[in-house]
């Protein structure tokens, strides 16, 4: 039943993705041919050989091209993809984004007359998502790279919104203090934070508890309380789209629910609700406490649960949002896709064509994108029994490994890398009981979080991707980075030392003195630039 | 005449050559390296003056002028970030005589083991990854950090050191006094061997006490070596290391801990403006440089020492 499922869904796919390469015959190659593909290892990618990845070596045997992968650590991958461009070391490919192709678009291939003829797969994604397609294409109408796509976000709602942070409570002190309830306003949350500051909540008999922990060198730390308040601040991005459009954004740092959010978070903080090492604390010293032992944490601000902990924060539940006044109910989500620069061609590839089919032919069919974008098939992820979804949770081999699920799924797929496209959600099976697993997946978490979205309104966070003038460019990123520095440190010392009126209209003279309103002139600019 | 001059030169110069040719042999190796990886990558200065695009290698890119220079100098936190790279490294200055300090104590150490068992434990400190020290100092003086238990066991009470830009600054001399006096200890140490024992034991004739014999011998004696390592010193001005001062920063203390190398490696290689990035190594470089002839010149003034 299931493969008949399967081997139907697959049919379908395939229909969509007429005219794929497989289908056209260009695959198999008579002769083995070989590319070299400069790729990006994700951080919780654990793999020594990215040839040994199934989901390459059975597309590979189905095509007959062979990837010499070179793999770069993502820490050092702008680096060394500057330094080969520079150095005329050129390889047919670079598959992992964060390199500067406005500066550098010379050396790559407009993809633009292979789309069609050889990327049908790609070719109708980026017709069917112009945002995508517009925000891609180069200033002389060539589009050199794919992106690294998450899809689209309505038909997925509350999928992409748990990869910002969130606020999390531990399922112990919830049961044990809290009766089950989950805080739903502001004030609740204070009242639970005060019952976890003043209650040795892990019983060691020590005053260790920490009501609140948050790290700011992880996704923004206390960043994403700041949407309770109505701001959408999203890891130290100070502007926001203003509307659907996203063809206008403003800056919300000066507002005056700005100004409260610091206020409030400043009395918790001088209240011991947090951590004080938040904004010094590092990555490693904060998953290395949820490593050894959280039970003294009452809540904290975490990422997608399953990519960072050993026991993908099992005993954690997501909290949505809070009730606060009049504020506008806000969660903050990713917009259409993630980053823009996923994978280019060089201009030092012979075949272009054929690599492009190759790349084109990892979304012929269901199974083989999953596999791409997840891992291995029931491993990782498998038909639902109704067979016209499927769920992702570790299982057999996967749950053996003792990896978390997205150590796992960064090992044995090819992650997001522009080689595939995303946006299949809506296929995921969310209420399937097997789901229902904490920690052994993520959907569990999708579920939970979509459950609890209600009347919420989704603000997209702003992504300053898209090419435009190299200069232009560059003056909008100084600018950006230079105000964005400066409300980092103001943000943060109001915290940790307090905010007064004084504090906030020295802050507020300085924005202006930095041209704020210049900085948002120039970004509109950009953002309307095609229209 | 002249001419006749210039070939008695090259052919007395060539005689020389070859017959200290073995030294010579020994030379070349060291010439070449500072040939090629210290003055052949000098053309790459230009970038600072062109638009660089790797795509388009250097001699590619666009003239831009002092375009990033200008950049620079007009960037929001220009005098800010050059006024907390002078203050640390004027107080990493402060700390210069403490290696000094260090090579006389042991020096005057009269049981052995116990000088070889300090200079050990001074020198080993240099070998553990500044990434490794800044961990350390983060965790020691973190709100539950080791030096917070001893100051609650006194009776003090806790402070989280890295939120407070007052601290900052102590930290990251203090640490770096920590881990390179053993180091730069030893050179002096050296010197002090070199010192001639027959000045000290006139001097001990002559009823001067050890504090006397070091302000009126060993100083004097080690006094060239302490000339050449401070000119030297005073060429890394403007130069105050990258990877501590980023390690130990964070948006507290960003007021002090904001200095040129970390601007640099924000705004220029984490964004790809390599031509920024040059353009303010070269505008350090020149300060160096400056700062090196003058230093120079008044040690010799001084001191009658100097490197050249």
């Amino acid at each position: 039943m299931k493969r008949t499922i399967a081997i139907l869904l697959t049919a379908i796919l395939l229909l969509c993705a007429a005219g794929t390469a497989l289908a056209d015959g260009l695959f198999p190659l008579s002769e083995p041919m070989t590319f070299s593909v400069v790729v990006k290892q994700g951080a919780q990618d654990l793999s020594t050989d990215y040839g040994e990845k199934k989901c390459y070596q059975e597309l590979s045997a189905k095509t007959n091209v062979v990837i010499e992968w070179m793999p770069f650590k993502s820490t050092s991958y702008a680096e060394k993809v500057t330094q080969m461009i520079a150095g005329n070391t050129l390889p047919d490919a670079f598959a992992g984004g964060s390199f500067d192709v406005v500066n550098n678009y010379e050396v790559l291939l407009d993809l633009t007359p292979y789309l069609e003829e050889y990327m049908p797969n790609w070719n109708r994604y980026l017709n069917e998502n112009p945002l995508i397609k517009d925000m891609l294409t180069m200033t002389d109408g060539g589009i050199y790279c794919l992106p690294v796509a998450a899809g689209p976000n309505d038909s997925g709602k509350g999928l992409s919104i748990i990869n910002t942070g969130m606020l999390y409570v531990n399922d112990t002190f919830l049961a044990n203090y809290l009766d089950g309830k989950i805080p739903s306003s502001i004030e609740e949350l204070h009242d639970a934070l005060i019952i976890a500051r003043d209650n040795d909540i892990n019983g060691n008999g020590a005053t260790d508890e920490i009501p609140l922990l948050a790290c700011n060198n992880y996704r923004g730390g206390l960043d994403d309380m700041f949407r309770f308040f109505g701001v959408p601040l999203y890891t130290s991005n100070y502007t926001a789209y203003t509307d659907e459009t996203q063809k206008n954004v403003e800056f919300i740092a000066d507002k005056d629910n700005y100004k409260e959010a610091l206020t409030v978070l400043a009395k918790w903080y001088e209240e011991g609700l947090i951590n004080t090492d938040v904004y010094s604390m590092t990555y490693d010293d904060y998953s290395t406490r949820f490593y050894e032992d959280s039970s003294m944490v009452a809540f904290c601000i975490n990422y997608c649960p399953d990519m960072c902990f050993k026991d993908g924060l099992s005993n954690w539940t997501p909290i949505v949002y809070l009730e606060n006044g009049d504020h506008e109910k806000l969660v903050m989500s990713h917009s259409d896709f993630e980053a823009l620069e996923g994978m280019a061609v060089t201009t030092a590839c012979k075949n272009p064509e054929v690599l492009l089919s190759f790349i084109d032919a990892i979304n012929d069919d269901f199974e083989t994108w999953a596999q791409w974008r997840y891992g291995n098939k029931d491993e990782i992820w498998c038909y639902a029994e109704d067979g016209e979804h499927y769920y992702t949770y570790l299982m057999g081999a996967a749950l053996d490994s003792g990896l978390a699920y997205g150590k796992y799924r960064q090992t044995y797929s090819a992650h997001l890398n522009g080689l595939s496209y995303g946006g299949i959600y809506e296929l995921l099976k969310l209420d399937d009981p097997k789901t229902e697993v904490k920690g052994a997946g993520r959907a569990f978490f999708y579920k939970t979080v979509a459950d609890q979205l209600d009347d919420a309104t989704i603000h997209y966070t702003v992504v300053r991707h898209g090419y435009w003038d190299a200069d232009q460019l560059e003056e909008l990123s100084d600018k950006e980075t230079e105000i964005n520095t400066y409300c980092n440190r103001f943000k943060a010392e109001s915290i940790v030392h307090g905010i007064t009126d004084e504090t906030w209209n020295t802050y507020l003279s300085t924005l202006k003195r930095m041209d704020v309103d210049g900085y948002l002139d120039l970004f509109n600019e950009y953002l309307t630039r095609n229209d | 005449m002249s001419t006749k001059s210039s070939a008695g030169i090259l052919k007395q110069f060539r005689r020389k050559v070859l017959s200290n040719w073995m030294l010579y042999l020994f030379v070349l190796p060291t010439l070449a390296y500072i040939v090629i990886f210290h003055y052949l990558p000098l053309y790459g200065i230009q970038i600072a003056f062109r638009n660089y695009k790797p795509a388009r290698g250097i001699w590619g890119s666009d003239w831009v002028g002092f375009k990033y220079f200008i950049k620079f100098f007009n960037s929001y936190n220009f005098y800010e970030i050059v006024r907390n790279t002078l203050i640390i490294s004027f107080m990493e200055m402060l700390m210069f005589p403490m290696p000094i300090l260090l090579a006389l104590v042991l020096h005057y150490t009269p049981i052995a083991w116990l000088r070889k068992f300090t200079q050990s434990v001074t020198y080993a400190p240099y070998f553990i990854s500044v990434v490794v020290l800044c961990g350390m100092v983060v965790a020691f003086f973190s709100q539950s950090g080791i030096v917070n238990q001893i100051s609650l066991k006194l009776g003090g009470q806790a402070v989280d050191y890295m939120n407070y830009p007052k601290y900052w600054r102590a930290l990251y001399v203090g640490s770096g006094v920590w881990r390179q006096t053993g180091y730069s200890a030893v050179i002096y140490i050296a010197a002090l061997a070199g010192v001639s024992p027959e000045l000290h034991e006139a001097a001990i004739v002559d009823g001067a006490n050890r504090m006397q014999r070091i302000w009126h011998i060993d100083i004097p004696g080690i006094l060239p070596t302490i000339v050449i390592l401070l000119i030297l010193r005073c060429g890394r001005v403007m130069s105050v290391g990258f990877q501590k001062a980023y390690l130990l920063q964070n948006d507290l203390n960003l007021e002090v801990s904001e200095i040129i190398s970390t601007y640099v490696y924000k705004m220029g290689l984490q964004k790809g403006q390599y031509s920024l990035s040059t353009a303010v190594g070269l505008f350090n470089n020149i300060i160096n440089f400056l700062l090196v002839i003058s230093v120079n010149k008044a040690a010799n003034v001084l001191t009658g020492s100097g490197l050249w």
